[in-house]
Order: C-alpha cells, then structure tokens, then sequence
C-alpha cells in the first residue's frame, strides 16, 4: 500500500519485559479496511495491542498510529477506538450513560456528547437497553456496548480485541455487517480473535504472529500461494472420479492422491496450483470426465494460519 | 433409540418464562442446541441434568424421567461446564479422581479411571502437574475428562470451545467428533459458534423464547438450489460474468465469488464449456448449499 | 489379540449411593487442610494437652493402686490418710477434672483449627465457580454440606476424640480396677458428646460464614471477629447489669457451658467442695485439698463486724453455705456455674438453625446454578 495509505507503521518494534519477549522485530504495516490480528495463545497479540494503543511503550523500534507514537500520547486516544477483551464496566451503569461517560472522556461535550452516545448505541442496535443498567446485560449485550464506547467518538483507527465472544449468531451477523461497514467508511479496523472462521467472514487481509515474531502479512490467498513446500489440495466431486484422477496423475506437478469413495470425490495434491486449474475446464468438457465441483479446502485462514504455525 | 424426549415442558422464573410448552425428541448421537441469548438453552440444559423442578409436562432422558430419577440421571450423563471451575492445589489426576468419585466410583476405580481418561483426552504429560499451571486448552480438555470419567452414556458440552485458540479449538472438536462418532457417547454440543456445530454434529436443535423452533439432520435442512452455483475464476471475474449471461446464464456478484445460474435442466458443463472456450481457470465450483447460519437465521424469523 | 485397544474404553463398574459422597469429600478437605503448615502445627501441638491428659490419668491410676512412691505424691500435696485408704471416692472428681483442663485447651486448639481450615472450605468453591462441577453429579445439597462437615469432624478426630480415647484407655490400664470403666465412662462419653457438639455448632456457623464471602481472609476475620465481640458484650453487660443471663451473648461462653455441663463438671466440683469439708472437719487445719493453704482466720475485729451486719446476700451461693473466697471460690464457680444452661443450649440450636437457614440461601438451590 502507499505511505500516505498506511495508518498503522512498525518499524522494527521489539518489546521485552525482563528476559521475556513480548514480540521480536515487527516491521509491517496496516491501512484502511478490517485486518485480522491472528495467533495462537502467547503470541504477542496483546502486547502487540497494548503497544499500539499506548498502554506499553516499545523497548526498541518505532512504531506509528496515524503518524503520530501513542506511548503517552493522550490526544492520539481521540482518534483510536478500543474495544478490550475483558469487561470493566461500572455495572451499575445503564449502558447509555457509559456510552456518554466515555464521549465525554474523549472530549465531547453537552449536546455533542448525547447525540454520539445516542448514535453509537443505535449502531450497535442497542437502544432498546440503553436504558437498563449493565448488570443486567447478557455477554452478547455487554459486547454491543463495549463496541458502542469505542466508536462514540468515530475515530480513524479501531481495535476490537475478541469483539464476537459471547455473542449468538444473529448479534454476531449483525456486528459483522457494523465493522465492515466502518471499514467502508475508510476506517482501519483491527480485529484480534482466535476465530478464525469469523475473521475470514469479514477481511481476507490478515497479521500472522508466533511466539512473538511476525509470521506472515497480507492476503490469506496471496500467503498460500507463497507456501511453495506445501503442496495444495484440491478436491473434485465427479460421477466419473477415479477416471478424472487417472488423467490427473499422468502430469508431474500431482504429488498425492485420496480417494474418498462415499462422496465420490478425489483430492489432489499439486504443487503447481496454477497449471492444475487451468487443466480443467477442458477435462470437464468432455463428456466422459465431467465435474460436478471443484474446491480447495486449503486456501482457507484455518488451513494457512495451521500450516504456518506448525513450522 | 431417543436421546431425550421432553414433552410440554414449561418452567417460568418470576415473571420469565424460560421454557414455553416445550416439546423436542432427538435422537443418540451428535446433536447441536442452537438459540439466540435468552432462548432457554441453560434453562433446557438444567433441565435435562434432572437439576430443575419442571412447572408442568414429562419428559425422559435416556429412559430415565427427569422428574423423578434425578440423581440416577446424572449418573450417567457427563457435563461440561462453560465457565472455569477448577480448583487451584491439585494435580490433573486428583482432579479427575475426585470428579470420578464425586459420582460415585471408588477410590481406586477412580483413580484408575482418571489415568485412562487423561490419556485419551490428551493430557499424560501434564497430569502429575498442578491445575493451574494448565493453559486454557488443557483445562477445558481437563474438565472434559472430569465430565467422561464415570463413562457416561451423554456428555453435555456447554460452549467447549469458549476463549480457544484455534489449535485448542481444533483438538476440543476432535475429542468431540471422536467420541460422538466413534466411541458411542452421545454429544449434546451447545454453542454460538455454527462451524463448530457442524464439525461435530449430525442433529440440531433451534430453541427461541423458550420453544422449540426447528430440528432435524443438518444435511437435510441444508437446501440444495437447483441450478446455482457459487463459482470463482482466477482473474477477469466480470469478463466471465459477461461470458455466462451470453451462454444464458443469470449472474451476481457477492463478495469475491459468483453466483451463477444455469438454465432449467442444465448442469455445471455448460460454465466450464465457457470457461474452456474464454481460457479461464476456475478454481472454485460448488452448488448453492444454505449454510447452517442461514438455517439459523430463518428457523429465528418463523 | 496381541495388539490391545489403546483409545477410549468404556467402564462397567458400580456407583455407590449417595449417602457415601460425604465421605469423599470430607476426604479431600482434610488432606488440602493438613497441607497447611499451620494446621498442621496446630495439629502437632495440640498433641501435648492429650500427652498431659494421660499422664494424669495413669499417675492417678498408680496413686488408686496404692504405690508406694504414690503414697510419697499425696504426702507431698499434704493430703489426709482418710483419702489416701480410699482413693476411688476421688475418682470421678480427678477424671472429671482432669478431662476439664484438657478440654479447655482443646477447645482453643479445636477453634484455632476451624479458623484454619474452615474459611476456605466453601469460599473457595464460590470464588472458582466449582458449584457446577458439583452439583451436576449425582449428589445432593445435604452430601455437599455434610462432606464439608466432615472436613471439621476430621480434623477434630486428631485434636480431640482420639486424644480422649487414648487417654482414657491408658488411664483405665493403669488402673487395673474394673469399676473404673463404670466410674469413669461417663465422662470420656461426656467429652466425645463434647466434641461432637464443637463439631456441629462450630463446623456449621463456620460454613455459614464462609458461604458469605468469596475471600478466605475475609471469613476468617468475620468468624473469629463475631466471637470475640460477642464475648466482649457479655463481659460487658453482665459486669454492669449483674445479670448472669447476660453471659449467654458470648457463643464461646455457651459453647464451653454445655461441655462443662456433658462433662459432668459441676458435680465433680460440688463433690470437691463437699470433700473439702470433710476433710477440714476431720484436720480442723485450715488446708484444702491438695495443699492448698485457705486464708488465715479472720481477725476478731472483722468477725465481731461481721457479726453485727449479720449475713449479706453476696455471702449465701446456691447451698445456702457461706462463700469462701480464694482458690476454692474457683471451684465454687465451677459447682454453682453461674452462666445458665438452659438459654446456653437454646443460643447454640438456635445460631444451628440460622447457619444452616444461611447456608442453604447462599449455595445457591440446584434451580439457580451459576
């Protein structure tokens, strides 16, 4: 992306607490749009967050939100959102009041303040309960408001640290259609979560870490074409499989064949993706090898993010 | 062989009503309990572990009635909790013992059960170590054990995958999978997560406001569209697009793939004829499934 | 065949009843206890009263035997021949005594103990949320309170029913007398009923508390604090009012009350005094028993003063005898027991009642899980 797209800069950012290391030169950089902040448990993901939200300050390396170093930088939190992993909420607070608690920490003020608060907590479809105190909210309610406080004071950046957690199936639809629809508004979203079939429901541009040290960057197809050892799988479903799989095999870049009877299908393994795909419409043609589907279960986040941390 | 069948159930707390006139049967297996916030689902969980006084109707769980045969119900039915619930100064071992003989086993029946049990959920290595040096994916494939020790016919799986990293989500399904599939124990899997389910669950169950709004096989609720297809091509999708409408197709795009669809009576042939005759690579081609969200949200709209 | 099944298999053994998961748990609780250092101190040292006890028993064993060096001991305390050719006159008074001393230091190591061990016994299972992992195997309420019961009836078996039961049974070796079981055994029935009773009121008010917070700390203090302040009003209130039925407010006061009362103190006491008499009418010197030297005779001035008030009502106790003050007024509180037992039982049942009313609200009913 260009400089003047990026909102988010890493330049060699290292961070240690003691012997322990927290990430190990992070060099990336993230612009508009949702990226998914992925990792297993220990992987920096929340030092990471605490470093770009100025709860930490880098031990080396420079690191940039909108240009400007957060570490102690209290006017850069007008324009960054966080949404954090735990609750820490005044329970006895009706979700709207702490919607406005925090517009006004971010310098609303009056009319202003009431009419964010207002706005956030429609957005996050909660204005039915605003009134109610916190206490009484389901998981799925708390996560809305927590959303809701983040958004208040519509900032360019946003941080949602396991946004979905708790949430059933329709509040999670309805979340997902909110922060894509922010992303559309040109913000840049960060959303750090352990499910990854829900991250893949909402960006396809991701941020790998392991054991503090970054893993990959950018488009999960893009990665997986890059993973040249690991030969892709392909699965086709035809009446006629064993014999497409005799056609297949003859070439050179298939290394492996599974046959699976019960659903008629076969999955190749090729280490040459493209020129496997292009193979097959003229195969399917013919009226003795026809394709009913074709897939890759491999060029999913699940599979990459598997196969990258396993190394 | 039925599973539980509840028949007009209902149980109110004050003035909410938890449970309304609830009637549901499924079968032993794999079934996954679905609901928005608020659907009853704990409520029904309680219920089924004989925990609850039921207000009014019957019910069974593995033939045994919910009303009366409480305790000899949770003799035989495992759970696994959603929150931490384990405490801190004891080893792996003693934990699962204790969990074995709080059911009624003996001492030395439970231990041994205790060895045999954190072997197969994964956890040898780890078992002579204090609970709370256990990450969250051991502790969660620990309370599983503590839940199968006395082998259960049923284990009731509240959000098992709740606060998982994907690796430890990828073993919790497993340890699911293999048990409904393979080891003959029943699975009652609830969870927001609707891939989860369908990793390990063959029957759902869709609770709303207390009653039961749909149930069945997964594949089956799943509908095929006749003549629609989801396609992706490797470059130049709205050329191809522009191709398949010549070839008599109707096309829309959604996010980066195609839907595509064929005329009455015409397979899939007819997209990788055009895909041939244009040199295009088509690297996706299925047909049309709902998804078991899609399922989700319209059993919610009836 | 060769190659066994290394996955999953199932198990066909038997459950026991219910009525055993008490047993399981009481199990547990004592061994997280005893990991304690304190607790186990306390359990150590509380090993030196049962050491004394039996000491005591077995001396007063030989001394019934008629020793001769047994006949030096009494000498030495200064007591009458008369005694000395009949010792099992004073053998209910020594037993009971002797298990009254060892009882109040095993009260305070028995309370020390269930301020140790007790908070955390429900506390702990509120703060990591282990309800559910109770409550959804086969048991019920009554198993889960009686296994944490259990706990306190353990660890006390160490402080004082075995100590009681050794002791007793080196006493009656010692003295090789059979009449000594039928003598004595009501006493050592008395201290077990005793112990029980600390069991039952202490244990329970303890898991009442401890069901109240989820810090053990914070239940320790709240246990020990309500005690003490109880036992400062009643010193209180019945030094100003003079008001015996006042002393009933100290649960400590109630609870030691009913032991004295099973122990069968107070007619060990009185059988003291009536002996005392005895043997002064018999010495005409002024010595109690065991060498004790009374206060000299009162000066006739003071008697001539006495005399002329004629008796006052503080002298009169419960016989209608003149007090005495001075170390046998000790005894006299003993026989006479000023703190009324009646209301003492009724404190105790009815704080048993409202533990146990508190405990079954905050554990919360099986309905309400989580």
């Amino acid at each position: 992306m260009s400089a003047d797209e990026a909102m988010i800069v890493l330049d060699n950012v290292s961070k240690w607490y003691g012997n322990v290391i927290g990430v190990n030169k992070l060099t990336f950089e993230i612009g508009p749009g949702v990226t998914g902040l992925l990792g297993p448990n220990g992987a920096g993901k929340s030092t990471l967050l605490q470093l770009l939200t100025g709860q930490l300050a880098p031990s080396q390396g420079d690191l940039r939100v909108l240009g400007h170093k957060p570490w102690g930088n209290a006017d850069l939190f007008r324009l960054i959102g966080l949404c954090p992993e735990q609750d820490a909420f005044y329970e006895w607070m009706p979700g709207y009041e702490f919607v406005l608690f925090a517009a006004r920490l971010s310098g609303f003020s009056g009319k202003e303040a009431h009419e964010a608060a207002l706005a956030a907590v429609e957005l996050v479809e909660m204005t039915e309960h605003m009134g109610r105190p916190i206490k009484g909210y389901s998981k799925g309610m708390r996560q809305r408001i927590k959303i809701a406080q983040a958004v208040v004071h519509d900032p360019d950046v946003l941080f949602l640290d396991e946004p979905l957690s708790g949430t059933d199936p329709v509040a999670r639809r309805h979340l997902v259609d909110v922060i894509k629809e922010l992303a559309r508004r040109g913000k840049s979203i960060v959303v750090s979560s352990h499910v990854l079939h829900e991250v893949q429901g909402m960006t396809n541009n991701v941020v790998l870490l392991n054991r503090g040290r970054l893993v990959a960057v950018g488009d999960v197809r893009q990665i997986r074409d890059l993973i040249d050892n690991h030969p892709h799988r392909i699965a086709i479903i035809s009446p006629e499989y064993r014999r497409l799989a005799a056609e297949l095999l003859i070439h050179e870049d298939v290394v492996g064949v599974d046959v699976a009877p019960k659903n008629r299908s076969v999955v190749i393994e090729t280490n040459a993706p493209d020129r496997f795909y292009s193979r097959l419409p003229e195969l399917a043609s013919r009226a003795e090898t026809p394709i009913e589907e074709v897939y890759s279960d491999d060029d999913n986040l699940e599979a990459v993010f598997k196969y990258l941390v396993n190394q | 062989m039925t599973l539980f069948d509840l028949k007009n159930v209902t149980k109110t707390y004050g003035k909410v009503t938890a449970l309304n006139d609830l009637s549901v049967d499924m079968p032993i297996g794999a079934v996954g309990l679905l609901g928005p916030n608020g659907a009853g689902k704990t409520t029904m969980i309680r219920t089924l572990l004989g925990l609850i006084r039921i207000d009014k109707g019957t019910g069974t769980i593995l033939g045994f009635d919910i009303r009366k045969d409480a305790l000899k119900i949770r003799q035989t039915v495992g759970f696994v909790p959603e929150d931490e619930c384990l405490f801190p100064g004891t080893t792996g071992v003693e934990f699962v013992a204790y969990a074995g003989e709080l059911a009624g086993m003996g001492r030395q029946d439970a231990m041994q059960r205790s060895h045999e049990v954190l072997d197969y959920a994964g956890l040898s290595e780890q078992r002579y170590r204090p609970v709370d040096s256990y990450s969250t994916g051991m502790k969660q494939r620990l309370k599983l054990a503590a839940a199968i020790v006395h082998d259960p016919k049923l284990v009731i799986m509240d959000e098992p995958t709740n606060g998982l990293d994907p690796q430890g989500r990828e073993e919790m399904l497993e340890l699911a999978r293999d048990l409904s599939h393979n080891k003959g124990m029943s699975v009652l899997f609830s969870s927001h997560l609707l891939p989860d389910v369908e990793h390990v669950c063959d029957h759902i169950m869709v609770m709303g406001r207390g009653k039961l709004l749909a149930k069945g096989r997964i594949d089956e609720m799943k509908a095929r569209f006749e003549s629609v297809y989801q396609v992706r091509v490797k470059r130049e999708q709205e050329a191809f697009a522009h191709e398949l409408q010549r070839a008599g197709c109707r096309t829309n795009s959604e996010d980066d793939a195609l839907e595509v669809v064929t005329p009455d009576g015409v397979g899939p042939d007819l997209i990788w004829r055009t895909a041939a005759q244009s040199g295009k690579q088509i690297r996706y081609l299925r047909p049309r499934r709902s998804t078991l969200e899609e399922v989700f949200l319209k059993a919610l709209e009836d | 065949m060769p190659i066994f099944d290394q996955g999953y298999q199932h198990w066909n053994g038997t459950l026991h009843t219910r009525f055993w998961r008490w047993w399981a748990i009481a199990r547990r609780g004592a061994w997280q206890a005893s990991k304690n250092r304190f607790t186990r101190f306390v359990l150590f040292a509380s090993l030196m009263p049962s050491l004394a006890l039996a000491t005591v028993l077995a001396l007063w064993g030989l001394v019934e035997q008629q020793a001769s060096w047994a006949e030096l001991f009494l000498k030495t305390f200064g007591l009458p021949q008369t005694i000395f050719s009949d010792p099992a006159r004073l053998r209910n008074v020594v037993w009971t005594l002797a298990f009254h001393y060892f009882s109040i230091f095993e009260f305070m190591a028995a309370m020390i103990l269930v301020l140790l061990a007790g908070p955390e016994l429900i506390s702990q299972d509120l703060r990591f949320n282990a309800m559910p992992l109770y409550f959804s195997k086969p048991l019920r309420r009554i198993d889960y309170f009686a296994g944490k019961l259990g706990v306190i009836g353990l660890l006390l078996s160490a402080v004082v029913f075995a100590p009681m039961i050794i002791a007793y049974i080196l006493g009656v070796a010692f003295s090789l007398d059979v009449k000594v079981v039928r003598d004595t055994l009501p006493v050592l029935l008395g201290g077990l009923m005793y112990g029980a009773v600390i069991v039952a009121s202490a244990g329970t008010l303890m898991l009442a508390v401890s069901s109240l917070s989820r810090n053990t700390r914070t239940v320790g203090a709240i246990w020990i604090g309500a005690i003490m302040v109880s036992q400062s009003i009643a010193a209180i209130t019945n030094e100003t009012t003079k008001n015996d039925k006042t002393r009933v407010i100290s649960y400590g006061g109630d609870l030691t009350r009913v032991g004295r009362e099973l122990l069968g103190v107070p007619y060990a006491a009185q059988q003291l005094l009536d002996l005392t008499d005895e043997v002064q009418a018999i010495t005409a010197h002024r010595t109690g028993p065991f060498g004790i030297p009374l206060p000299p005779a009162p000066p006739d001035k003071n008697r001539r003063r006495a005399e002329r008030r004629g008796p006052q009502p503080q002298d009169f106790g419960p016989q209608g005898r003149q007090r005495e003050f001075g170390p046998l007024f000790y005894f006299r509180q003993l026989a006479d027991d000023p703190h009324p037992l009646n209301l003492s039982v009724g404190v105790l049942i009815g704080v048993f009642v409202a533990s146990m009313l508190l405990l079954s609200s905050r554990v919360k009913s099986l309905d309400r899980l989580k």
